[in-house]
């Protein structure tokens, strides 16, 4: 399993944590950092699977 | 004799801010050293310019935060902020003796708060300032992470293109300079504040000044000359720490992690945060460093420097409750 992908995967999960004590005018601040990271956790899995065919 | 007080804290307070310069401010620097764009005394008064005149650029919100924001302003007395200050001192100077690149600003309010919850116990906590800034304590090196590793991967398809790293590195050497200067002026505007608003509490605690009241300029200047004194005496533990032990970084590296750095750190002051500078600069390398592989990002360091975070601010609230407790006897 690719290793990147979990480490975004966590740190995705990370920010997803902390959206609700994030006080509501900031709250995209951790919605968009999730979204970008389960993005990136996706695009290196893909990545590590077309490098290991 | 309160005036005496006074004064003496607001000396500590500066010498706080000068500590916060040499351990925190070289971080700035770490990048341009390690990928030799500038010699080590050129890249400390590069750094130490930028960190003055960052008080044109931004305002005096995160002061603001700091000052009424962590511990209630009715807590908050000379004997706190002096009890506060030395905690997150104490704990600097170990961090520094230790080479951990932890951060003095979680030093800073984990001394003033172990300092308020010493004298008037939780409730004197502002629960929503302190929830605040816990808050970004995570999102600003995870921001900064997200934001790096994309300013890479567009420089690397910049390379792509020109089918030459070398070439992409030997443009990019230059470009550091911009982009260390503005990690610098975010650096300044968001460290350098912490400094303005423990002096504007000690002002309105000792009733100089309205509880209203913004950062008097004379505390601007001040607070802005010590970080930029601490820069110029240099922090070379840490800058060996991020700038060559976590990940080596190559100029196109640099100034993605850099201008990642800044621009959260441009975001943050912005939105009156108090964050650690030293957090989103890891931050930015690990995402510059992963975008290979991960096994690039020096894990074990990247490790101490997580527990360096975790420790920070009880350690500092600690050692602030402790020197509470004697300084309150007298």
């Amino acid at each position: 399993m690719d290793r990147r992908a979990i480490f975004f995967l966590g740190a995705g999960t990370v920010s997803a944590a902390v959206i609700t004590p994030t006080e509501s005018g900031l709250r995209w601040v951790p919605t968009v950092l999730t979204a970008i990271y389960i993005l990136l956790a996706l695009v290196s899995y893909l990545d590590w699977r077309s490098n290991n065919r | 004799m309160e005036n005496l007080a006074l004064f003496a804290v607001i000396a500590i307070a500066l010498a706080f801010d000068f500590t916060n310069g040499f351990h925190d401010a070289a971080n700035s620097i770490a990048t341009v050293v390690a990928t030799r764009v500038l010699t080590p005394r050129l890249a400390v008064v590069w750094a130490a310019t930028f960190n003055f005149i960052a008080f044109l650029v931004f305002h005096t919100g995160v002061a603001g935060t700091i000052a009424k924001g962590v511990v209630k302003a009715d807590v908050l007395s000379i004997g706190v902020v002096f009890a506060g200050l030395m905690g997150a001192i104490a704990w600097n100077l170990v961090t520094y003796f230790l080479g951990l690149p932890s951060s003095s600003s979680h030093a800073l309010v984990g001394g003033i708060v172990g300092a308020g919850v010493a004298k008037a116990g939780f409730s004197a906590v502002v629960s929503s300032g302190l929830s605040k800034i816990a808050v970004f304590i995570v999102l600003a090196p995870l921001t900064g992470l997200a934001v790096a590793f994309i300013f890479m991967t567009i420089v690397l398809h910049i390379g792509a293109r020109f089918r030459s790293v070398d070439r992409i590195n030997r443009g990019f050497r230059r470009a550091q300079l911009f982009s260390a200067a503005a990690y610098s002026l975010g650096h300044g505007g968001n460290d350098a504040q912490k400094t303005m608003g423990v002096i504007l509490a000690l002002l309105i605690a000792a009733h100089k000044v309205p509880a209203t009241s913004d950062v008097p300029l004379w505390v601007v200047l001040s607070a802005h000359s010590a970080i930029a004194l601490g820069t110029l005496s240099g922090g070379w533990r840490i800058v060996h720490t991020l700038g060559s032990r976590i990940t080596r970084l190559q100029p196109a590296g640099g100034v993605a992690a850099e201008s990642a750095a800044a621009a959260t750190l441009f975001f943050v002051t912005a939105h009156n945060i108090p964050v650690s500078t030293t957090h989103t600069i890891t931050g930015c390398i690990v995402g510059v460093g992963s975008i290979h592989r991960l096994s690039a990002v020096r894990w074990g360091v990247a490790g101490r420097v997580v527990w360096a975070w975790l420790l920070t601010i009880p350690g500092a609230a600690l050692v602030a409750a402790l020197l509470y407790s004697i300084v309150s006897v007298f």
